[in-house]
């Protein structure tokens, strides 16, 4: 799990392009939405690109995003629960 | 104030090649909306599209036009609308002003061949066909305009804002008849890219309905005849309508999603009810912009609750029919608006079941005959938070005003401004010394420090261009000490040429597979503008130009219109481009720019074909009011397109001139657009030894480049110059016998097609 997180951190950086930012700048229990990270709607389907993208997950509705996308956390378990 | 008539139709839609088919198509509820059967893609089977149903040479056909010819399906589309719309209205097409829009452009051929325009030269026609304004000058080649030509690019507004111009440019005696409108044909770019926004429906639009889940795209293109209400009476023209108000207002909310309050589509429809001096109650029907996405459709219904109130009037989407059509829409819905005046029924809007849970609004699902038909309303709204509206009224018996436009009389004072460009402008330091030569292919800005003027959140969504964009707008503010301009004029020739290439890649890379929308929404020609008004949280009007060389000047012209008619009293005008290794690379296949690096000192004496590329971007803060950080005054600025020969120029020059009682020997100083391709800059020869043997010359183009909006870059120098009276040894071509610069020419062409001029006076 520790070493998903580490890996989305960084992908998420790269993804969203998130100057200046370093992995041990984000709290994966941080909201990223919003008050936290301050992404908005266009981040979150950058976010589902990146997840079929890179771990063959589909989300069909964007409104299941605000769920899943909630913290790296979240990210990550929904990760490890729906990967083949 | 004049009053503008509608005396001409024209259009093509997926509903109707014509304006009989399309009304049958309406009151039948006939949608054109189906399967894919003519777009080239590989999603064939998974979208539904609103296709005008004609292959490339069957439009060619319908067109009229030389087979043989490199034509886009944008421009052959708009041909066949304008062609129509000037047989129908009777006019003589010469004398005419054409004001087109496009969100695309020629993309439908640009996205077949793009890969091929380094390798095969049969496609090499097709590049220059993909500019904004290429389609506006292929109609105006065919049905021989001679008169003002622009275009105007604010996405899904873009039509209902080049009729608003239109109305504009007549009341103020720039032209008297106006042929006004858009065009955009489907391609495989705005799919995908619509697709990467998860906003498209894979079964049929349905507007309004609480089920709804996003929109299908169209493509057409119509155009309306505008003329002066009593000259077009006189003329014996029928009348469709009146186009009683309009209004341009910016939802400065997000660059892309519509507001949670409405205020951007609110305060465009209030605006334009208060010019056509009515209340809310007298508006009959609504064609609503009603896309069909979540977001859109509840923002409308919130802003029509905001100034409607309970009494909502008839109103329906007609996008179930057409698909929204993008940079055509406004102008088919306005013709659809007309229709619905002329025979006094509100549409039905297709595929509703049951209203939006929050505002429960229903929309006429039945042909309705209104019982009384003398005001329709119509909405545009587009990304970039750029909302329009238009009410088109039945013609009224009482003339409000005078039917004398007001003619421009009074010169705009310059009172802030900010350059980035390949030199060392952004401290406003007037090129004197530290004077960079460049010995590069193409001249690339220095790179301001960003972060001293961009929020580092917002900055990672925001390419070069943008950058640009936002560094000098502020630069030109913080000057004029003005937070929140009154407007947003601002010009792009080629827009944001990065993002559009690297989603172009990327569709043809993945084969239209899984893409991610950030360079798609940056792609859009008013990127720029909406990231202004975001920053600024301004929700004023916004307008985009992007007609190649006439792209600034046309910005400039409708600021002045502005000013002049007290309709704001400062506003930020700009215009900017941007260079990528792929676009220079292309343009070099056609000899537009130079292949070889030369040392950009030398580039006047350059024989290689073609100019040396650049790029920049120069804001200015204009008023009617003079200040004490004025720079100088712009009395006027002129466009003349494809003129027959250096006779015609000279003419051009000699009238503009003779607006402000000046002759060529009474200017001190003209800047001349010389950009090292020998071929074209004989024009600049030929006139300055014929009309300006005595006067001092200058040029520029070896310090920032030739890109589409360089005569912003030269209008930076000249307020600079006549603030300083001083010119900069380094643009000088030859000096004459007199010390002091009260007012300065500049004169710009565009391989002999494009011609403009700007005059600016010393305060």
């Amino acid at each position: 799990m520790d070493d998903l997180i580490q890996k989305l951190k960084v992908q998420i950086i790269e993804q969203l392009n998130l100057e200046d930012m370093e992995p041990e700048d984000i709290n994966p229990k941080e909201p990223l939405f919003g008050e936290g990270l301050g992404l908005d709607s266009i981040d979150a389907l950058e976010l589902i690109v990146l997840m079929e993208k890179e771990y063959g997950i589909k989300i069909q509705n964007p409104k299941d995003g605000q769920k899943i996308f909630r913290s790296i956390e979240t990210m990550a378990s929904y990760i490890q629960m729906n990967q083949k | 104030m004049q009053e503008i008539v509608v005396s001409g139709i024209g259009i093509i839609s997926s509903i109707g090649n014509n304006i009989d088919e399309t009304y049958a198509s309406l009151i039948e509820k006939r949608s054109g909306i189906g399967k894919i059967e003519i777009l080239e893609t590989l999603r064939r089977d998974e979208f539904l599209l609103g296709e005008i149903r004609l292959s490339h040479e069957q439009l060619i056909d319908l067109a009229e036009v030389d087979p043989a010819k490199a034509w886009t399906r944008t421009a052959l589309l708009g041909i066949v609308a304008a062609k129509q719309a000037i047989k129908d209205s009777g006019i003589e097409a010469r004398n005419c002003s054409l004001i087109s829009a496009s969100t695309v452009g020629g993309m439908d051929r640009s996205e077949l061949y793009f890969k091929d325009f380094l390798t095969e030269a049969k496609h090499k026609a097709y590049i220059d066909s993909h500019h904004a304004g290429n389609s506006t000058e292929m109609i105006a080649g065919q049905i021989g305009i001679k008169g003002l030509i622009t275009t105007i690019s604010t996405a899904c507004s873009s039509s209902l804002n080049s009729i608003t111009f239109g109305c504009d440019l007549i009341k103020s005696g720039k032209a008297k008849t106006v042929i006004a409108g858009g065009t955009d044909s489907l391609s495989k770019f705005t799919l995908n890219g619509f697709n990467t926004l998860m906003i498209l429906d894979r079964e049929l639009c349905r507007p309004f309905d609480e089920g709804r889940r996003g929109l299908n795209l169209g493509e057409g293109a119509a155009y309306l005849v505008l003329e002066e209400k009593s000259a077009a009476i006189a003329a014996g023209r029928k009348i469709y309508a009146q186009v009683a108000g309009y209004a341009n207002a910016n939802d400065a909310h997000h660059q892309t999603a519509s507001s949670g309050d409405g205020e951007g589509p609110f305060l465009a429809m209030k605006n334009a009810l208060e010019m056509a001096e009515i209340m809310p109650g007298d508006i009959n029907y609504i064609n609503v912009h009603g896309t069909g996405t979540e977001n859109n459709d509840l923002t409308e219904s919130i802003a029509l609750k905001r100034l409607f109130g309970e009494n909502i009037p008839d109103f329906s989407s007609t996008k179930a029919y057409t698909g929204h059509t993008l940079g055509a829409a406004g102008v088919i819905e306005s013709v659809i608006s007309i229709l619905a005046l002329k025979r006094s029924v509100a549409f039905p809007n297709i595929n509703f079941k049951s209203p939006i849970k929050e505002t429960g609004l229903i929309p006429v699902t039945e042909t309705k005959k209104l019982k009384k038909a003398g005001y329709i309303l119509t909405n545009s709204f587009g990304f970039g938070g750029n909302d329009s509206s238009i009410v088109f009224s039945a013609l009224k018996k009482k003339t409000s005003g005078a039917n004398k436009p007001k003619i421009l009389a009074n010169p705009v004072f310059i009172n802030g401004s900010g350059c980035v460009s390949p030199q060392n402008t952004l401290n406003n330091n007037y090129l004197h010394d530290n004077i960079l030569e460049h010995d590069r292919n193409f001249l690339q800005i220095v790179k301001p420090n960003y972060r001293d003027f961009i929020d580092i959140k917002a900055l990672r969504r925001m390419s070069k261009i943008v950058r640009m964009g936002m560094v000098s707008s502020a630069t030109a503010l913080q000057e004029a000490g003005i937070v929140i301009p009154d407007a947003i004029m601002t010009a792009t020739g080629m827009g944001c040429q990065n993002d559009t290439e690297i989603f172009l890649n990327s569709i043809i890379d993945d084969k239209e597979g899984l893409l991610a929308p950030t360079s798609f929404i940056r792609s859009t020609h008013n990127t720029v503008s909406g990231a202004i008004a975001l920053a600024q949280q301004n929700h004023s009007c916004n307008l985009t130009f992007v007609h190649r060389t006439f792209s600034f000047e046309s910005a400039l012209l409708n600021s002045m219109m502005m000013l002049n008619n007290n309709k704001a009293k400062n506003i930020l005008l700009g215009g900017f481009d941007e260079i990528t290794e792929v676009s220079w690379l292309i343009k070099t296949k056609i000899e537009f720019f130079k292949t070889n690096p030369i040392n950009s000192l030398g580039l006047y004496n350059d024989e290689q074909k073609g100019a040396l590329a650049g790029e920049g971007s120069s804001f200015f803060v204009l008023s009617n009011e003079e200040s004490d950080k004025s720079y100088a005054k712009v009395l006027g600025v002129s466009m003349f397109f494809r003129p027959e020969n250096n006779n015609e120029i000279k003419h051009e020059i000699s009238a503009f001139l003779n607006q402000y009682s000046m002759q060529a020997k009474d200017v001190d100083l003209v800047i001349l657009g010389f950009n090292g391709d020998q071929e074209f800059d004989d024009i600049y020869r030929n006139i300055e030894e014929d009309l300006f043997a005595e006067t001092s010359r200058a040029n520029y183009k070896h310090l920032c480049g030739e890109y589409d909006t360089s005569a912003a870059f030269a209008s930076w120098m000249a307020a600079g110059i006549l603030k300083e009276n001083k010119i900069p040894e380094t643009i000088i071509r030859k000096k004459a016998n007199k010390d002091s610069v009260s007012n300065v020419l500049i004169y710009n062409q565009f391989r002999g097609i494009n011609h403009s001029l700007i005059l600016l006076e010393r305060i």
